[in-house]
Order: structure tokens, then sequence, then C-alpha cells
């Protein structure tokens, strides 16, 4: 598959499970559901203008770059606090582990069609040294 | 080296005669209060304060005087230990356990790469030890996973600093608390953690009636009794009374045209959040009345000179790097900053955590880089000889989410430097079983509760036995001198970095070791050229300088040799866009922003309001676990007593935990005064004695932090809570829900 076809498909697989758990939400409504919500619709939002600049002009540029980040580092700020407030909710057994465990595995779904999409996206970038800055060192290996 | 005749307090051991007095520093709290270290024999026997030191002059504290007790300890180890194959630590030569750790570091690296390896480090060593951990660190093991107990105690100053005005260093020094009309203590109980420096604050206040004290803090603790104004505040509230604060001081207009126009940008995105905050709101969360919120808000808002200090209240609070930042919009907005009397005094717990910062042991990147900058990585490569890529950027992973790695196998080789974290870290029994997975490497002198879990301990050189600098919380580097040889059988951090290093065979990109120096001071001049054109640069020090001026404060070159007292007194921040240290990050949400967002915000140069959005704290008291549990320090203990737990006189005045309670409280439960009590957590419990009084509001119960041993003694941290402030990742300590259960006798 093309690179920017195999990023795009990868994406829009994020953006399917992001959608699945904001639907979901409250869970249980403070102020580290809100912080990690705010995440998750800010990281659909930047796939999708993504998306749309990948079938506009299939080449990396600013808005592209831009948008990467978002996407990866706000998926990596996403987790560490959903991992704490599930640490707490569970803590204080406040949201059942049924539930506890189908958000974690979408959200662990997340970040591995994010270390799938990050071939492509140096391939895409033209090398490493330009998709480091964007991709943190756990989703590189 | 016998210089100084006069010392104003001299704390010796009985009946000794001195032979001699060596220039350092006291190693215990970030004031970094000048001492001389008494020698006779080859052997510590005493203390005394610097006279002409500026910002001690001479004086010390408690814990203070007595620190060179645990040098001549008895339990001292001696050599290093090897866990065998029954399970227990027993010695070993350094040569094998030197071996074991490499052999180990070496097997992880080459089946988990950079990602398998920490080093945890510390806020208590010296500069010149963290420049080569981070040196090590990032360029020969190829990790971004260096972190340090600093977490637990300065993160939140970095991140505050590095958002308001684009890189780490506060803007103020200890000579503007002398200065202001108006000094505010924000989640800071000086009087127990910074004594000589709260000293030297109500000496001029006797004398002169000045400063103003307001102080932040939902305790009663000493500094609030001196206090002029005390908010004692709801738990987990502080960002709600200082959003009602900015808004009246704006809404009143006591704020500076021009310094807001042609130094700052975005207040209007922050006056669109903090439009929401009216005094009412505010008192309805804090639990304070209006009154006392509109007096702190008229006298912030028109003193003519400000001084705001920060500690732990606020960092281990939630929305901790945002209370921070508050604050300094307070100081931007009234133009107070970069001028004498004037500035956020961000400080920092430990006596050289801010070091660990500047030279990039932990954090960033050596000398206030951004690891997001490829320019800046470009620099270090250079300086260091090594390829770009083969320097990890991370980003750095703070200790909390460490633990997750380790739970996850991921972190396989865990070197744990001067620090208990099992003592101090939250939520214990997880931090326990986290520690259990990895090859734990502990260095200390002594056996503490985290050796019981490490593979291999080494065995350090203490204070007095090394040489060596450390940066206090002014930015002032003081250098400390060797008085001692260590005992035999001991190295000096410097000494097992090094050699690590040599075993290791890190080597530059010719071929050469990656660690080229031997000496601290040799490191100290290779640091320097790092430091170089940096916010910190040290180019204009030397060992020699700093013992004959008692220390420097950075930046401080050829230009500059006096170095500076308070930054940016030209009103131009290092926010230029590859100048800063970073690019920030949102300040509630926590995602960091990117290169083309921090472009778009255009700083260049200039301070930036950051929006301050109200968040409060996760858990909060209910029905079964009604009380707020508060943690924090006494003024008789450092830490987890690894060494004020060897001073008998420090022991005698504080042997245990204990629990502050509020004597309605304690009627209502019918507790009495020295009775046990259960504290129940939704994370573990404690039993620890009863204090009734009224230092504690009601609703809430305050515990010390120092204790705890797997022989049953009371860790507050048993019941802490294992969440981060999403911006500096330093952990919630000061508040989580609980309840009492009366024990008895
Ligand atoms: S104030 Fe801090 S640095 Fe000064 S003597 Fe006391 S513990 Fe040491």
């Amino acid at each position: 598959m093309h690179a920017a076809a195999e990023i795009a498909y990868h994406l829009r697989i994020v953006q399917g499970l992001a959608d699945r758990v904001l639907d979901r939400m409250p869970v249980w409504e403070n102020t580290m559901e809100e912080r990690f919500t705010m995440l998750l619709q800010e990281k659909k939002e930047a796939i999708q203008i993504i998306l749309n600049g990948l079938r506009e002009t299939p080449e990396m540029n600013d808005e592209i770059h831009k948008n990467l980040h978002i996407v990866y580092k706000g998926d990596k700020a996403e987790k560490l606090i959903f991992e704490q407030w599930k640490r707490v909710a569970e803590q204080n057994n406040f949201v059942n582990s049924d539930e506890l465990d189908w958000l974690e595995e979408n959200f662990q779904e997340m970040k591995k069609e994010l270390k799938e999409a990050v071939p492509s996206i140096h391939e895409f970038a033209g090398g490493w040294e330009k998709t480091r800055f964007i991709v943190p060192a756990q989703y590189r290996e | 080296m016998d210089h100084r005749k006069v010392l104003h307090e001299q704390f010796v051991a009985d009946n000794e005669t001195v032979d001699k007095w060596i220039h350092s520093t006291c190693n215990l709290c970030s004031v970094g209060c000048g001492t001389d270290i008494a020698v006779k024999d080859n052997k510590i026997i005493g203390i005394g304060g610097i006279d002409e030191h500026p910002i001690n002059k001479g004086r010390l504290d408690p814990k203070a005087k007595y620190q060179w007790i645990p040098n001549n300890s008895k339990d001292r180890l001696l050599t290093p230990m090897i866990r065998n194959d029954q399970g227990d630590l027993e010695p070993a030569s350094w040569e094998e356990a030197m071996d074991l750790i490499v052999r180990k570091a070496k097997e992880v690296l080459k089946d988990k790469g950079g990602d398998g390896v920490a080093i945890y480090s510390t806020g208590q060593g010296f500069l010149e030890d963290y420049y080569t951990i981070g040196k090590i660190g990032r360029a020969g093991m190829e990790t971004h996973l260096l972190d340090a107990n600093t977490r637990l105690c300065t993160a939140t100053t970095e991140w505050c600093l590095i958002e308001s005005f684009g890189s780490d260093g506060v803007p103020t020094s200890f000579d503007d608390v002398d200065e202001a009309d108006t000094i505010m203590l924000f989640g800071h109980n000086m009087a127990e953690t910074g004594t000589v420096l709260w000293d030297r604050i109500l000496r001029r206040k006797k004398a002169t009636g000045k400063p103003y004290l307001i102080v932040v803090d939902p305790r009663r603790t000493p500094t609030a009794k001196e206090a002029d104004l005390h908010l004692d505040l709801n738990p987990g509230t502080n960002l709600a009374l200082l959003n009602a604060i900015q808004n009246k001081i704006v809404n009143n207009e006591w704020i500076d045209h021009d310094f807001i126009n042609n130094h700052t940008i975005q207040l209007d995105e922050l006056k669109q959040e903090i439009n929401k905050w009216t005094i009412a709101k505010a008192s309805q969360i804090t639990g304070l009345s209006e009154e006392k919120i509109t007096l702190a808000a008229e006298k912030l808002g028109k003193t003519e000179s400000l001084v705001t200090t920060t500690l732990q209240g606020v960092y281990q609070a939630s929305d901790a790097t945002t209370t921070c930042l508050a604050i300094n919009n307070i100081h931007l907005m009234r133009g107070l900053i970069g001028k004498p009397g004037c500035g956020p005094l961000h400080m920092a717990g430990q006596p050289s955590s801010s070091g660990n910062r500047t030279v990039g042991g932990v954090g960033t990147y050596p000398g206030n880089r951004n690891p997001n900058n490829p320019k800046h990585i470009q620099d270090i490569a250079a300086l260091w000889n090594v390829k770009e890529e083969d320097l990890e950027i991370g980003p750095n992973k703070g200790i909390i989410k460490q633990l997750e790695l380790m739970e996850k196998g991921q972190i396989q080789f865990f070197w744990n430097i001067h620090t208990n974290p099992l003592v101090s870290l939250p939520n214990q029994e997880r931090a326990r079983k986290a520690l259990e997975k990895p090859f734990v490497v502990v260095q200390d002198p002594f056996l503490t509760e985290t050796t019981e879990v490490a593979d291999v301990v080494l065995p350090p050189a203490m204070w007095g036995e090394k040489e060596g600098t450390m940066e206090n919380a002014d930015r002032t580097i003081n250098v400390l001198r060797k008085a001692i040889e260590p005992p035999n059988g001991v190295k000096t951090d410097f000494e097992i970095l090094v050699e690590f290093a040599r075993r290791m065979e890190f080597k530059d990109r010719d071929g050469n070791p990656l660690i080229a120096y031997s000496t601290p001071e040799e490191a100290f001049e290779e640091w320097k050229k790092v430091s170089a054109g940096r916010p910190c640069d040290m180019t204009g020090m030397t060992y020699d300088r700093l013992e004959k001026e008692n220390g420097l404060r950075w930046p401080c070159t050829a230009d500059n040799p006096e170095g500076k007292t308070r930054l940016y007194e030209n009103h131009f921040f290092n926010t230029e866009v590859d100048y800063c240290q970073n690019y920030g990050k949102d300040p509630y949400t926590s995602r960091p922003l990117s290169r083309e967002e921090f472009e778009e915000m255009n700083p260049n140069g200039r301070a930036v309001f950051k929006v301050t959005r109200f968040g409060g704290p996760t858990e909060q008291p209910r029905a079964d676990y009604p009380f707020w549990l508060n943690t924090g320090r006494l003024i008789w203990h450092w830490h987890t007593r690894t060494k004020t737990g060897r001073m008998p006189e420090m022991e005698k005045e504080a042997p245990e935990a204990f629990v502050e309670i509020n004597a309605d409280d304690a009627r209502n439960l019918a507790i009495k005064d020295g009775e046990k009590v259960r504290i129940v957590s939704p994370r573990g419990n404690v039993e620890v004695p009863a204090k009734v009084g009224n230092i504690m509001n009601k609703g809430e119960v305050f515990v010390p932090f120092h204790y705890g041993n797997f022989d049953g003694e009371a860790n507050a941290n048993e019941m802490t809570m294992d969440e981060v402030d999403p911006l500096s990742h330093q952990p919630v300590l000061k508040h989580a829900s609980c309840r009492l259960e009366k024990i008895g006798k």
C-alpha cells in the first residue's frame, strides 16, 4: 500500500476508536475524565484534517506535520491521564472493572494503530529526522 | 584552606579541637547555606555557618547542625552488596558489583534498547554527577528514561517557568526578599522547610515592619502564625483562589498596561477564563470569606513590590503547574518582575534539585535546551561529538509513568541513586510491587527500605567526602570541597558513574571515551562549554571563584562575572522560537505544543499569560472517607530520615509519625490526644498517635511523610494517591480522602 494510504488506514481506525470511547462518556465525571475527553476530541479533529490533507496533496506539508504532532503527542498525554483516572477509579470502586477493561482495550488499540502507522510516516516524511520530533520514543520501536 | 577565623555558629563534637575548616555548603535544603566542615584526623567532627556567605550569614538550622553525624554512623555500608540465590544481600567486591551491573545493563540494552533502562537520581547530589548521568543516559545508553526524586520536589517549578518565560531559572533571588514590600508564601511552610531564609525575612520584619506577609496554607503552620493575612483555604483549591484574584486585579485596572503591551502576550485569552471567577464563587470553593479574598487581591493588586514563593503546597496539589502559572500571571499583569524586590520565587525542596534540571540529568536537555528543537539536538551532538540520531529525545517519563513501564516489563534495569522511593513514592503497595520486577541497583550509604528490593547495592561517599558543586533555589552555584577521604571501600557517585561509562565502553564518534574527564572539576569545565550562550551560562565561574565569592548566580559570564541577581531586567524573555527551552503544553490537557503552534503564538521575547483553567482534585472526601489527608515535612527531619534518623537530637524531637487532628473532629470521634488512630484511605492504612489541636481545619488531617519501614513503621505514603499533575508529572501528595478509626491507647 502507498504510504499515504497506509497512514490514512490506521488513522481512520483510531478515529473510530476515539468515537467509540467518546460515545461512552461521561463515565465518572471529574477533572481527569474531562481532560482525556478533550484530548480524544482534539485527536479526532486533527485526524480529520490529516485525512483531508492526504486526499488533496499526498505529501508532507506543514498542516499535516502539525496535526500528526497533535495526534501523537495528544495520544501520549491522554494515556497518562487515562491510566491515572483508571487507577483512582479502581481504588475507589467508582467504575466497574468491565467498563475499565473495555476503555483500556480501546486506548491500547489506538496506541497500537498509531505505532503501526509509524513506518509509513517515516516513508511519507522522508526519514526519521523529520518524524522523531513528532512521534514519541515509545511509539517508534 | 583554614582561611576563616570567626564562625558565627559552630557545632563541634564535645572535647574536640578542630585541625582545619573546609569550605562547603549545607546538603539538606534548597536554601544553600554556606558551611565550613570541621575536621580532625581525617574525621568530620563538626560544622559551622560561614559568616560572609550572603545567603545565611553564618546561620544554620537545627538539622543542619548535626548533618555530619551520619557520616560517622556505625551502620554505614563499606562494601557493595549483591543479592544471592537465597535472596539475601551479601558483601561483594567493587569488581563483582560493577561487572554484574554492566553485564545486566548491556543485556537489557541489547534486548530492549534505551526504552528498557532507567536512571532515577536525586536532588542531593552534585552538578557534575547529574551532568554525567545526563551524558551517559542520553548519549551512552540512548535512553529517555532519566528521572529523579526531583519529580516529587521541583518538577513543577521547571514547567511553570518554561511555560511563562520560555526557560527554567527563577527570575528573582533571595536578595529580593530583603526588598519586597509584600511577600506571599503560597503553599510554602518556610519556617520548617527553609528555616534560615525564614529567619532572614522575620528579622527584617521585626526591625522594619516589612514585608506584609500573606501565607496561603490550609494548616496553621509556624509560618502562617507570623502572617499578616493567612488564607487557610480548602485543600485542592489553590487555583480557584488565584483565578478570582487575577480577575479582581484586572477588573480594577491594577495592571501595568505598558508592561503588558510591550512585554507579554495572550492577556485577552486569560481574561476570557478568569472572567468567570467572582470573589463569591472563589469563596464558595475555597471556604475563605469574601473579605479575606478581597483583601488579598487588594494587597497583591496595589503593592509596589512583590515576591511570591511557592513550594510543595502548590507543587504536590491538584492544578500544580497552573497554580504557579497564575502566580506568574499576577507578576506579569502588575509588571512586578525583573526589578528589585519583585518576581516569582518558585522554590525547590532539595539542596541541588535545581542543578539536576539545569544540566539535564532530569527534565529537558542540558543547558535549558529544547528536545523538540532539532537545532538544539545538533548543538549537543556537536558538543559531545556524538551522532545526532543516537541522542534519544524522549519525551522523558516521570517516575509514576516509569512504575507503569516496570509493571508492563518494559523497564528492566532501574538504577536508583541517593533516594528512597520505597518510603517517598505515593501508593507504596503499588510502588513496591513495581520495583520488585526490574533489576534494581541502589546507590546509598545505608541500607534503606529501597535496598530491600535491590539486586546490587553500591555504597557512595557522603557530604564532606567528595568535591563538586550544587545549585540552590535562587540559581546560586556553591562549591563543596572535599574535607576528608571517604572511608575505605566507598567510592564517590562521580567515580562510580565514570567507571560505569568506561566499562560500558561508551565512545564518541571518533572512538574516544564518551566521558573523557576524570575529576569533578574537569567535568565542571566541560559543562561550562555546554552552558555557553544558554540562559544558565556558567562560563564565568571556576571552583576557586565559587569558593572565594561564596557562590555565584547564573548566568555568570566574562561580560557579567558577578552573576545575575535577577533575570529579565530588560523585560526580554527567553521565548524566541530557537532559544526557548520548550514549546510548552496546553495548560489544561497537557498536550505538548508543536513548533508551528508556538510560532503562531509568536511570543518572540515576550512573556506568555497562560490560561489557568481550574480542575480541582479527582478524589474528594465522601461518606466512607470523610476527611482530607494532607502530608508534609517537619523541621526536625529531612525526607525519609536516611540521614536525620541517624541524628539522635532529631530523632528525640520527632521519633515517630503522628496525625494532627482538629479538636472538634477529635471530640466527635472520641479521640484523645496521644491515642492511637487508624487512618484509612482507598489505598492503604496506618496506625499512629493523634495530636489534637487547632493546626488543622475541621475535616482535614495531616501526617508527616518522613517515616516508614518494612517493620511496620507508619508510612503516610501507604495512603497517598499515584496521580500526577498533567503538566509537570509531579504526584499529588497533598490531598486524598481518608477516614479515622479510633484504636485507643
Ligand atoms: S535552611 Fe536549608 S540549607 Fe540552610 S541550614 Fe537549614 S537545611 Fe541547611
